[in-house]
């Protein structure tokens, strides 16, 4: 699965737009994780625990959309967008969104 | 009493803050500096389409990501400068090393797969202060993430040639 | 362009700095952190003088609702011949109050304290506390209505209220914006610290009033100076000043205006009344 975030390919052609495909996750902080993300908070910088969580979370995302666009016959999602949004106390939302395509190489 | 030991632990974790954040934002600045300076060959643009040179090139989503926090001191200022407004020095800082920081990594997913060049790269920021709210930390989450592109295998040879 | 893919294409290095003021966060923090102390000084004398200026302004009524929510008096456990006396005071105080032009809402409320104390004070409410120990050192009655004059007076021009609404707008002040802080807690050291501070000349103002009153009540002023020559005479470091001479060192001028006021020939003052004789030696009950 071929995934893009734009939409114009030189030397590919779009033979079939199979429409919009998502996938999205919602993760909790563990209690563990929160401690020392409290600690690091005090020196600042980057909080380690809480990067691992969210570019998990974006990789579990991606997945179950392309696991959506694979159902649909696709080889290739387009215009792939993220967004992320905090949701009640602790956690997380991350959302992975695009078009289902047939790519095809031009000769 | 309980006033006045609420008063020393803010102190304390003012001091500690100010003097490890500052240790870790110069630290962290001279690494920004020289893994840009490694990953200098990597072109970003946030235009759309890549130049007729990539046509029927392989392509792939890279992305990178990091969650950044400020330091106790810089929080109590930039709380304080939250009352009379103007410049908040400290979040400018924790910002930016965070958003080069994300293109770096975005950089870094790029050169793993060969790629020469990112297009159409996205920056987002957004706040992800887990704790509720009202305890103050401050994390934001900076994302970049583009399309990257190989070269054609001859290409690459003349430009390593030249 | 050595490491470039093409021709019209290239990444030069970019001032990253501009996006970044240089500025020291410690000047920053001392900068606002001044900046807010004197904010909060300017506003807290701010609030604490407007109190001032408003408090003689409060219905009389209010300030004593005021001081029985407060400090609610307890009249308990005291013995019979105490309440006599204690009967006795207060009318002996309504005597002097009714020569001295009091709002007609005034009431001066009058409480004996068995505490060891040569002492008399003011408070909130018209409140007037007296302590045995002064009795013990006054032998006439006009030397008891000197003191009882003094204090009526101070309750007359509402200085019991303006010297605590300073600090009682204060500590609403820090207590509604520190949440945390017990609101209750900190009003009562505020009253704590600010009970009968009153000023020089608020003192010598009482003293006149008083004086004015025995003239009235007596015909004469005779008897006015005891208690304060005792207070004089008494050098001894372990003695404690009474409230309502300790704001200042006593200045010589104010027992010699009392003096001043005496006319030798007058009669003799009245001795105490035996009920108010009784409260020297009548034991709590």
């Amino acid at each position: 699965m071929r995934l893009s975030n734009t939409e114009y390919f030189p030397g590919y052609v779009i033979t079939k737009h199979l429409g919009l495909v998502q996938g999205s996750t919602v993760r909790a902080k563990h209690v563990g994780r929160d401690f020392m993300a409290g600690l690091k908070n005090i020196v600042g910088g980057e909080l380690k625990g809480y990067t691992e969580l969210l570019s998990e979370s974006r990789q579990e995302a991606l997945d179950r959309m392309i696991a959506q666009a694979s159902a649909v016959g696709a080889n290739a999602i387009v215009n792939v967008r993220f967004s992320t949004a905090n949701i009640a106390m602790g956690a997380a939302e991350i959302l992975a969104y695009g078009t289902a395509v047939v790519l095809t190489k031009r000769e | 009493m309980d006033a006045i030991i609420l008063l020393a632990i803010t102190a304390v974790l003012m001091v500690v803050g100010y003097l490890c954040g500052s240790i870790g934002q110069s630290m962290h600045y001279r690494d920004i500096r020289m893994r840009e300076f490694a990953l200098r060959d990597i072109l970003v643009f946030n235009e759309k389409a890549p130049p007729a040179r990539f046509s029927g090139q392989e392509f792939a989503l890279v992305s990178g990501s990091v969650v950044m926090s400020c330091d106790y001191f810089r929080q109590v200022i930039a709380g304080l400068k939250q009352i009379v407004g103007g410049r908040l020095v400290s979040y400018e800082a924790m910002l930016d090393r965070g958003r080069r920081e994300a293109i770096l990594r975005m950089k870094e997913e790029a050169r793993k797969m060969g790629a020469a060049v990112v297009f159409n790269v996205r920056l987002e920021t957004s706040n992800v202060s887990m704790s509720s709210g009202n305890k103050g930390m401050t994390c934001m989450e900076l994302v970049a993430y583009g399309t990257a592109w190989k070269l054609a295998p001859q290409d690459e040879a003349s430009i390593k040639n030249a | 362009m050595n490491d470039s893919f093409d021709r019209g294409y290239a990444n030069p290095p970019v001032p990253h700095e501009v996006n970044v003021s240089e500025k020291s966060p410690l000047l920053d923090f001392l900068r606002l952190s001044l900046g807010l102390i004197l904010l909060v000084v300017a506003v807290t004398s701010g609030v604490f003088f407007i109190a001032r200026w408003y408090a003689p302004k409060i219905p009389f009524q209010q300030e004593m609702a005021l001081a029985d929510r407060i400090m609610p008096i307890g009249g308990e456990g005291m013995s019979e011949c105490q309440r006599e006396g204690e009967a006795a005071l207060q009318a002996l105080a309504e005597q002097l109050a009714k020569n001295m032009d009091l709002l007609p809402e005034m009431r001066i409320r009058i409480h004996f304290s068995g505490a060891s104390e040569a002492n008399a004070y003011a408070t909130l409410g018209g409140h007037i506390f007296v302590m045995k120990d002064l009795l013990e050192h006054v032998d006439s009655e006009n030397a008891l209505a000197m003191v009882l004059a003094h204090e009526i007076a101070h309750i007359k021009h509402r200085d019991p209220i303006v010297s605590a609404s300073g600090g009682i707008a204060t500590a609403l002040l820090f207590s509604s914006l520190i949440g945390g802080l017990d609101g209750g807690m900190l009003l009562g050291a505020a009253l704590g610290m600010t009970q009968m501070r009153f000023s020089r000349d608020q003192e010598a103002v009482a003293d006149r009033e008083a004086l004015a009153a025995l003239q009235r009540h007596y015909g004469h002023t005779r008897g006015a100076d005891e208690f304060f020559n005792y207070i004089m005479t008494k050098n001894s470091p372990e003695a404690k000043i009474p409230a309502f001479l300790s704001t200042h060192p006593i200045p010589p001028g104010r027992v010699a205006a009392i003096h001043a006021s005496q006319s030798p020939d007058a009669p003799e003052p009245k001795p105490l009344s035996d009920t108010l004789l009784q409260l020297r030696t009548c034991h709590t009950g």
